[in-house]
């Protein structure tokens, strides 16, 4: 007996759905009972989940109520109360059924769909069990700014031994180059020193600098990552950071630091308060003069120093690899033009350790400005650069204003905005304040800045006034947009983690899981994730700390085996599942293969290509899989199966949902971990049945939560899609199309566009 | 939500898969339809048929699995609901004769092996082209797969549609499963492909490729088309022959998809090695589906075999056809089909209502119950198939929709009522409760063959083997075993009597069956404590010549053939000769598997030809340890007297029974 759930969620299915419809009619099903309830999530919903387990003695469990990424884990603890945790199947019908459906016959239609695939793969669920396996307590931190400071330490206050990671030769982040910090105006170096002290002070903390994490391998609770050290080309246990070298270095080139606002030598430290305080050549620049090893009295010149790689064993990963500054240079906004600087630039001006010394000088002739002007939503908010608000530049404006005003009340100051986003504690009031200072406030987008000599004309319509304007300003300072770092960039190719579509690593849910990623036992911290202020990277590691910490605690974890089996009676060790897993899961040495339960990721790649069918995915067996399909064609045979990757396909067909876009209810949803785990036979099974149509939802190219799996699936859709053609069914009717987790109106599209094709 | 916060159920250990030493015969191991076990059959019963009609009936209940997740069968079905496009292309069509090239083109896209199997139908038509023929290509599916597979009810489908374009045509087919299908199931007008350029006997450039042929089953066994590829690979390239050809060519061991096991791919490494001994650098055969699974090997990544059969090349024959013609390269890199983007069709599933009595008629009755369970074609199986396993399984099938013979209700029916197969009323325990043995003297010994009783109970007597025969022993079942009925009743019963002593039987029938279907019983056979004791027996000589018959259910179920022969030996003055064809390969008394029942005019047949050979022989007496063989074989016999071992011991001793 399989007992069916329905929730109306208050309105938000049963506004949309039949319920009592739904239940009545699964209530006539041959060993089926349907229940229904207003809010399934809540304790009235999971005591009538439990109750009637028992009660009836249920085989399995179908959950019809919102996306299994909502509140999957929670009917998965409450029937693993009574059962076997995984012996239930879910129907998502508020997502993609109700939310997307306006006319209420067709919702209800498809809900019966839907629900009724559910109960045809339930009938087939099995116990998964769960194993233990030991953690490693330490853990890699990669990234020393701000988040992953602020992470260190709170995880070295619980006890965890923390090795931290550092592309730059110092650890410190962006946050340590700013002048002052909102909404306190806080000194960032009076802020930052004592963390950058403490980390490097604390006997639990191992900092590597200039490295780089250029793999991670392991599982969960035992990831091994491989660290390259790039030569610092000075001896770091010899360096006292006297300055000795920096003063007779003959070079002078622009700093990387300072953003080219200053200069420095070959050999050099970037800050007095850097960590590890070592000095450091930078090759490109050394000329090899050997004045540096003349002068230096410890001897720590090493013109000879080697990269060096060296494997991290950590039970579990931090990434707080943060942002970088989108390039605007060749665009409208001339960044090319000496006077028009970012606002990062603008702090390493303003900072009284910098190369102006704390003054405002432009960068053309050193003057001093008379008219500067702030641009604001340069490169955010833009469909020609990122689409996406930078979060922090209103307020970071609206601080060096006030800062300037206040030392140079003479100065005219110009900050010309689309909408000034000023939410957060005391953020209104800052803003208030600067202008009661006498900072103009021009709402209206910068449409281009026109060098004029040294100084610029920066068009502009006033919105308010409905004139166009050109105003003259001698600095401009663009608030310009943030995007992911190189470094964030590469995380997604070194640990495969899911980015969005914005290129920032995607939480495994935005709203109840922001710091928790698909791969279990690595976190992501900072602006890594998205852009966001000083304070927001601070919640973060601390959140991060406490998962970790929650993550560790014990010398064991529980791992559910949610894997791949091999059945030796039937496979012929031919290599092929093996040669296919890019986690080396498969163990071919013994007299059976097997697989490694701790090291499978569940993807499935390796059951589609074994020749026998000897290897399966549990959760998604071929046979669960085409009972599904059977079970919703029976109920509309007119359907297009949509196979959804859970990793993104499916989550935007959920945010289809949430933003009510309109989708056929033709398009029934088949939920697989990764669109590798597709076979040929799935792709061409539903014609058998009658359906219209099918495709895939994988993810982006190169973004592949499981490295590959989208690019087989690829492969194996080109191929079917021949041999539908062969057959006169038509290939057109197969396809794939490729979206990011965050894009719903691609699904949309995808959707659309296969209604069409099979009319 | 926090995912670390999930409770877990229990831990529960359900990660271990369940290993056994090795693979259970007959688990995996499957039917190749091969009929090279036909020639061994005693009944020369139709397996193929009964093969086919239990897997319609496993396919109803979603048995059935295909190699490759069953994708090949699936696209045969869609082919008969949809309309094959065509995917030759550089080749002069006309309608002088219909050309079917069959499924390579479907099978080079779903095997996504980089593959040309398709190279073979192009070679054909080209060839064809040269020896001056326009064909027609009629495409399709010929349903070959899903036909030798079990499903039925798809494949008449597509036969329908396949009909309507080939009814009324002369057609040459290169694939032998394609013109086995047309000839003998269609009941087409086809020629192979073989015999058409044999006849056309066209002028060949002899090649320098070092070849052999591997028969393909459809071709060879079953339409003993052998001469024809000989005959053109000869003139064609240098021919040489394999050690199994013909009637006993070694099957490449995988039909229909099905059988992608260990033991195919022992076979096909087998074969593969024939090809290699020869000489031969390039393996021809004339199917696709040969091609497919010999080369199949080439693409397994962790196989140290393949390694060593890299030089094995597979070719169609077609493909040295048409390059000997001058008209077709095989060695070329780009592929011969050449895929048009369909319009497509909008399928509407098939309304199918699965009945397998559709499909059962008088011979498949007749066939069934032949079936002696001998297990001899099991013997010579290259994949170990287990075909009595099947029939005991097919015929449940049968006795369930109430198709089995009268006879085998009866004895089911006396069973039931008296606990033996003969429903004899009178019982024959002799209790004694503080015996250590047990003795489980059978059907037959208890009730026809007292003599085998009465030898064996003295024996045990003399050795000192203190033995009872509880009261509650019933039938073991084996007869029901064989005949598709339920032994269950019978197995609980008798378990719960037998369990904790020592058991030893006299009939190697009961043997099997308590050994097999029971558990957790401790089964001997009487000559395993013979064996053990005989020194402990006063033999005198008996000059006599003596041929020891093996029980089928001792000797091939448990390789009991060495055991008998020692004690035989044992006797001073037995001259043991033997049959022409022993242990392994010996024939059955013919009354296994309820024959002697339901067929008794075949199972008194097999006796006598048995018997007639033991005259021949100059042989005094057949010995056996099953009375059951005892009994048909002593019904059958004129003049030789058929004995347990235990009676020959008796008269040895010289101890009157």
């Amino acid at each position: 007996m399989i007992g069916v759930f329905i929730c109306f969620c208050g309105n938000n299915i049963g506004g949309y759905v039949h319920v009592p419809e739904l239940t009545e009619y699964f209530n006539k099903k041959e060993g089926v009972i349907a229940f229904d309830t207003m809010f399934l999530c809540s304790e009235i919903g999971q005591n009538l989940i439990k109750e009637k387990i028992e009660e009836l003695n249920l085989d399995s469990v179908v959950i019809a109520s919102c996306s299994p990424k909502h509140h999957g884990g929670i009917f998965q603890a409450c029937i693993g109360e009574k059962m076997n945790q995984f012996k239930w199947e879910f129907a998502n019908i508020r997502e993609q059924c109700a939310w997307v459906t306006p006319n209420k016959e067709e919702a209800t239609e498809k809900a019966k769909a839907i629900i009724n695939g559910a109960i045809e793969k339930a009938k087939l669920l099995t116990d998964i069990g769960t194993t233990k396996v030991s953690v490693t307590k330490d853990v890699l931190i990669i990234g020393g700014g701000i988040a992953g400071m602020h992470a260190s330490l709170e995880l070295s206050d619980k006890g965890f031994h923390v090795n931290m990671v550092e592309k730059k030769e110092t650890i410190g982040g962006n946050m340590v180059r700013f002048d002052r910090i909102f909404p306190t105006d806080d000194c960032a170096m009076c802020t930052g020193s004592p963390l950058l002290a403490d980390v490097a002070m604390n006997p639990l903390i191992d900092i590597f600098s200039l490295s780089e994490v250029t793999e991670v391998k392991g599982r969960a609770g035992e990831y091994i990552a491989t660290v390259v050290k790039k030569p610092r080309y000075v001896d770091e246990t010899k360096c006292t950071a006297c300055g000795e070298c920096t003063t007779h270095c003959p070079v002078e080139v622009w700093s990387e630091w300072d953003l080219e606002m200053g200069l420095r030598a070959a050999i050099y430290k970037p800050m007095a308060q850097a960590v590890p305080l070592k000095n450091r050549i930078e090759r490109d620049s050394c000329i090899r003069c050997g004045t540096c090893e003349n002068v230096c009295k410890a001897g720590a010149i090493m013109y000879d120093d080697e990269p060096r790689e060296f494997k991290l064993t950590v039970g579990a990963i931090v990434v707080a690899t943060g942002y970088d500054l989108v390039d605007l240079s060749n665009t409208e906004y001339h960044l090319e033009h000496p006077n028009v600087i970012t606002g990062l630039q603008l702090e390493r001006l303003k900072v009284p350790s910098g190369p102006t010394e704390g003054e405002i000088l432009r960068p053309s002739d050193g003057k001093k400005p008379k008219h500067l002007l702030f641009v604001q939503c340069a490169g955010s908010r833009d469909r020609r650069h990122n689409v996406y608000c930078s979060k922090i530049c209103c307020m970071y404006a609206t601080k060096n204003a006030r800062l300037i005003k206040a030392e140079n009340p003479e100065m005219d100051i110009t900050l010309c905005y689309i909408d000034m986003r000023t939410a957060g504690r005391g953020y209104e009031e800052f803003f208030d304040t600067a202008r009661e200072m006498g900072i103009k406030y021009l709402r209206g987008n910068v449409s281009e800045i026109v060098p004029d000599g040294e100084d610029l004309i920066v068009r502009v319509e006033d919105t308010f006034a409905n004139e166009p304007k050109a105003i003259k300003a001698d600095l401009v300072v663009l608030s310009t947009g943030l995007i992911p770092s190189q470094g964030t960039r590469d995380m997604g190719t070194i640990i495969h983690l899911v980015s969005g579509a914005d290129n920032f690593l995607a939480p495994v849910h935005v709203k109840i899981a922001p710091v928790d990623t698909a791969n279990k036992g690595i976190y992501i911290a900072g602006t890594s994730e998205s852009p966001k202020p000083i304070q927001e990277c601070i919640t973060d590691a601390g959140m991060v700390a406490s998962r970790i910490a929650t993550f560790l605690k014990d010398p064991e974890i529980e791992i559910e085996l949610v894997t791949s089996k091999i059945n030796p009676e039937v496979c012929i060790k031919c290599g092929t599942c093996a040669d296919n897993c890019v986690y080396d899961a498969i163990e071919t040495t013994g007299e059976f293969y097997k697989v490694l339960d701790v090291s499978c990721q569940s993807c499935g790649k390796c059951s589609v290509t074994c020749p026998t069918g000897a290897i399966d995915l549990s959760l998604y067996t071929e046979d669960q899989i085409t009972r599904q399909i059977d079970g919703i064609l029976a109920s509309d045979r007119d359907s297009i199966i949509a196979f959804s990757c859970y990793q993104c396909g499916y989550n935007a067909a959920d945010l289809a949902g949430t933003a009510k876009a309109k989708i056929s209810p033709k398009i029934k949803v088949i939920r697989v971990p990764c669109s590798g785990r597709v076979t040929m036979q799935h792709m061409l099974y539903p014609f058998y049945k009658g359906a219209k149509g099918v495709f895939l939802a994988a993810c982006l190219e190169g973004q592949c939560h499981y490295i590959d799996g989208n690019l087989q699936a690829k492969e194996k859709v080109a191929l079917a899609k021949k041999s539908l053609d062969i057959m006169g069914v038509g290939g057109h009717k197969l396809n794939l199309f490729n979206m990011s987790s965050a894009e719903g109106p691609k699904f949309v599209a995808a959707a659309k566009r296969m209604v069409e094709i099979c009319q | 939500m926090s995912v670390d916060k999930i409770k877990k159920t229990e831990a529960k250990e359900v990660t271990e898969t369940k290993l056994q030493g090795s693979c259970e015969i007959g688990d995996t191991a499957e039917c190749a339809t091969c009929k090279l076990c036909a020639s061994t059959c005693p009944t020369e019963l139709n397996l193929e048929k009964v093969v086919r009609i239990a897997r319609y009936i496993k396919d109803e209940k979603g048995e059935i699995k295909g190699s490759h997740r069953d994708v090949f069968r699936l696209a045969s079905k869609l082919s008969g609901m949809a309309e094959t496009q065509g995917w030759l292309k550089g080749v002069e069509e006309g309608n002088d004769i219909v050309y079917f090239p069959g499924c390579a083109a479907l099978f080079d896209t779903l095997l996504q092996r980089d593959t040309n199997y398709s190279g073979n139908a192009k070679a054909a038509v080209l060839s064809l082209n040269k020896l001056g023929f326009k064909p027609e290509i009629v495409y399709g599916c010929c349903g070959h797969d899903i036909y030798f597979s079990g499903a039925l009810d798809e494949f008449e489908v597509l036969k329908e549609e396949m009909m309507k374009k080939l009814k009324g045509k002369k057609i040459v087919v290169s694939c032998a499963e394609g013109y086995h299908m047309f000839k003998n199931i269609y009941g087409l007008d086809v020629v192979s492909f073989l015999e058409f350029v044999q006849q056309q006997n066209p002028e060949f450039v002899k090649k320098d490729l070092k070849t052999t042929y591997h028969d393909p089953c459809r071709y060879g066994r079953y339409n003993e088309i052998y001469d024809a590829p000989r005959e053109v690979l000869a003139k064609a390239s240098d021919f040489r022959e394999m050690e199994n050809v013909r009637e006993d060519a070694i099957c490449c061991s995988v039909s229909a998809w099905l059988n992608c096991n260990r033991y195919s791919r022992d076979v096909r490494r087998a074969r593969l090695e024939e090809a290699k001994a020869s000489g031969a650098e390039y393996l021809v055969t004339a199917c696709t589906k040969c091609s497919i699974h010999l080369d199949c090997i080439h693409f397994e990544l962790d196989n140290e075999d393949a390694k060593a059969l890299d030089d094995i090349k597979i070719l169609g024959f077609d493909q040295v056809v048409g390059y000997a013609l001058g008209v077709y390269d095989p060695f070329k890199e780009e592929k011969d089909y050449d895929i048009p983007e369909s319009a497509g069709k909008f399928l509407e599933p098939l309304e199918i209502k699965k009945d397998v009595t559709k499909y059962i008629d008088d011979d498949l009755l007749e066939q069934a119950f032949l079936c002696t369970t001998c297990k001899n074609c099991t013997e010579v199986c290259k994949t170990h198939h287990d075909t009595s396993g099947l029939m005991e399984e097919f015929r449940k099938e049968l006795v369930n929709m109430g198709l089995g013979p009268e006879k085998h209700e009866k004895i089911a029916k006396a069973i039931a009522k008296t606990g033996n197969v003969f429903a004899e009323k009178e019982s024959k325990s002799k209790p004694n409760p503080k015996a250590k043995y047990i003795y489980y003297p059978g059907c037959v010994a208890l009730y026809r063959r007292d003599d085998v009783f009465n030898a064996t109970t003295k024996i045990l007597d003399m050795l000192g083997i203190e033995w009872e025969i509880p009261e509650g022993l019933v039938c073991c079942g084996s007869v029901m075993k064989r005949t598709g009925h339920d032994l269950s009743e019978l197995i609980k019963k008798n378990t719960e009597i037998l369990k904790d002593r020592p058991v030893v039987c006299s009939c190697s029938g009961c043997y099997a069956t308590l050994k097999k279907d029971y558990e957790g019983l401790n089964i001997l056979h009487i000559t395993d404590i013979v064996k053990e004791h005989i020194e402990k027996l006063p033999l005198k000589a008996v000059k006599k010549k003596v041929m020891y018959h093996d029980p089928c259910h001792l000797g091939r179920k448990f390789g009991y053939y060495d055991i008998p022969r020692e004690i035989i030996e044992t006797v001073p003055g037995i001259e043991l000769i033997t049959f022409d064809k022993e242990k392994e390969q010996a024939q059955c008394c013919g009354a296994g598997g309820g024959v002697k029942s339901a067929k008794p005019d075949m199972a008194n047949n097999l006796a006598k030809k048995k018997m007639e050979e033991a005259q021949e022989k100059g042989a005094d007496m057949v010995v056996s340890a099953c009375p059951f063989c005892e009994l048909n074989l002593g019904d059958n016999s004129d003049h030789i007297p058929v004995v347990d071992i235990l009676n020959l011991l008796m008269e040895s001793m010289g101890v009157e029974e």
